[in-house]
């Protein structure tokens, strides 16, 4: 089985199950390019801590392919001089602090908005009735938080960015071309009139680490307890959460470097799975869901606000039903889910 | 746009970037039984950009790196751009 077509299997339980039987669980793929897959979360720590393992150099790419080809894509090029995890150094460090700061500012006015909200929406999902979670909750419950992250109300469109693929490792003309579409409705929608403006780029920073995220790994995760009740017994989400919308993540070494055994040379992609983490017994090992080192994910505590009041709620409800239409746009790195609809019983 | 046809067009497109020598390029063309492996061409990151831009302006669609990953030959790939035009 190839690292991504097991990362698209629908069924929890049977993509937990392949997890258990894969032997070895790091291996090369050589479509295309080299990949080492790492499905070890103790090995997919290491390499994620180790600095000889960077992001892939979309500003590099592009550069280069500017050079050569072209392709307007303006935003594309200044997002990329914003983002932290395409950035090094000191401009890495002082982005991801101005952002933890502004996620700390603004966590206890979305905490204490979460109760209420959360509340109102589940209890307008129809018992009995088919409910598509994504537009019934997952949406109004994202759309809501990121609106007070970025002050203002997002529209529709700003919520179907899916922003999100700039951190894919394969890019086309085609999928820079859209994302320069879609960063460009960012950029208005915030009113970019500075870039270099700090709260512009919190702001941007939220819009694209935050929506697809929180949507699909609330949705991945409600479809596995959806999917591991059987019968009258209500689906319950577990305390932390297990699944994510990121599949895959990937690092390219730049140097000579060795991981577990296989060597890996500059030019290789590494491959790292994040199931592994929430699949593990380790406690301490599930919190790599969110990520380990350097790039690991900054929102990660606003993340668990919004899991710890939405499960408890969720479970308290003691919802019973099944899912009847579940459908997700699998990339290699990513499950955006698009919908999930569920039949409630009373 | 036929296999043939689209099997052309990638073979020229990775001519185009040198992915392919002239050699390599007339035998597959002559040769419409022969694949190979695009593993076997050692792609990188840039030039798997610059091929999906000469092939996407070839076969008139967006091309994804996906697509590239999970169709790994060159006649494989024909096939599934023919087929999903």
């Amino acid at each position: 089985m190839r690292s991504y077509e097991y990362h698209r299997i629908q069924d929890m339980a049977a993509r937990r199950a392949a997890f258990e039987a894969l032997a070895p669980k790091i291996w090369w793929e050589r479509h295309v390019s080299p990949t080492l897959v790492i499905m070890d979360a103790a090995v997919a720590a290491d390499v994620l801590r180790n600095p000889l393992f960077v992001m892939p150099d979309l500003r590099g790419l592009l550069r280069e392919l500017r050079s050569r080809h072209p392709l307007r894509l303006e935003h594309l090029q200044q997002a990329l001089e914003l983002l932290p995890p395409f950035l090094e150094g000191e401009p890495h460090a002082r982005i991801r602090k101005l952002l933890g700061q502004y996620l700390s500012a603004k966590r206890p006015e979305i905490e204490a908005e979460l109760p209420g909200l959360i509340s109102a929406l589940l209890d307008g999902l129809k018992r009995p009735g088919t409910n598509d979670l994504i537009p019934d909750l997952l949406v109004p419950l994202t759309r809501r938080v990121f609106s007070t992250l970025s002050g203002r109300e997002l529209t529709d469109q700003i919520m179907e960015t899916r922003l999100a693929r700039i951190f894919e490792a394969g890019h086309s003309a085609g999928s820079l071309s859209k994302l320069e579409q879609m960063l460009e409705r960012v950029f208005d929608f915030l009113d970019a009139e500075d870039t270099a403006d700090e709260d512009f780029i919190c702001r941007l920073c939220c819009i694209v680490f935050g929506i697809d995220n929180i949507i699909s790994t609330l949705a991945e995760n409600i479809v596995s307890a959806f999917q591991a009740s059987t019968g009258t017994a209500p689906a319950r989400l577990p305390h932390y959460p297990v699944e994510l919308m990121l599949s895959a993540t990937y690092r390219r070494p730049t140097g000579e470097a060795e991981v577990a055994g296989h060597a890996v040379h500059p030019g290789n992609l590494v491959r790292i799975h994040i199931e592994p983490f929430g699949y593990s017994a380790d406690k301490a090992m599930n919190a790599g869901l969110f990520g380990v080192g350097r790039h690991a994910c900054i929102g990660k505590q606003l993340s668990l606000d919004i899991w710890k009041h939405l499960s408890v709620q969720f479970n308290a409800r003691a919802l019973v039903g099944r899912i009847t239409d579940y459908q997700c746009d699998p990339t290699h790195s990513f499950n955006f889910v698009k919908t999930l609809k569920v039949d409630l019983l009373p | 746009m036929t296999f043939d046809e689209t099997r052309t067009i990638i073979i020229e497109s990775l001519h185009g970037i040198e992915l392919l020598s002239d050699q390599e390029r007339d035998r597959l063309l002559g040769e419409k039984d022969t694949d190979i492996d695009l593993a076997s061409l050692s792609i990188d990151s840039l030039k798997i950009v610059d091929w999906c831009i000469a092939l996407e302006s070839k076969v008139k669609r967006e091309v994804q790196v996906e697509e590239l990953v999970e169709n790994d030959s060159i006649n494989k790939l024909a096939r599934h751009l023919s087929s999903t035009g």
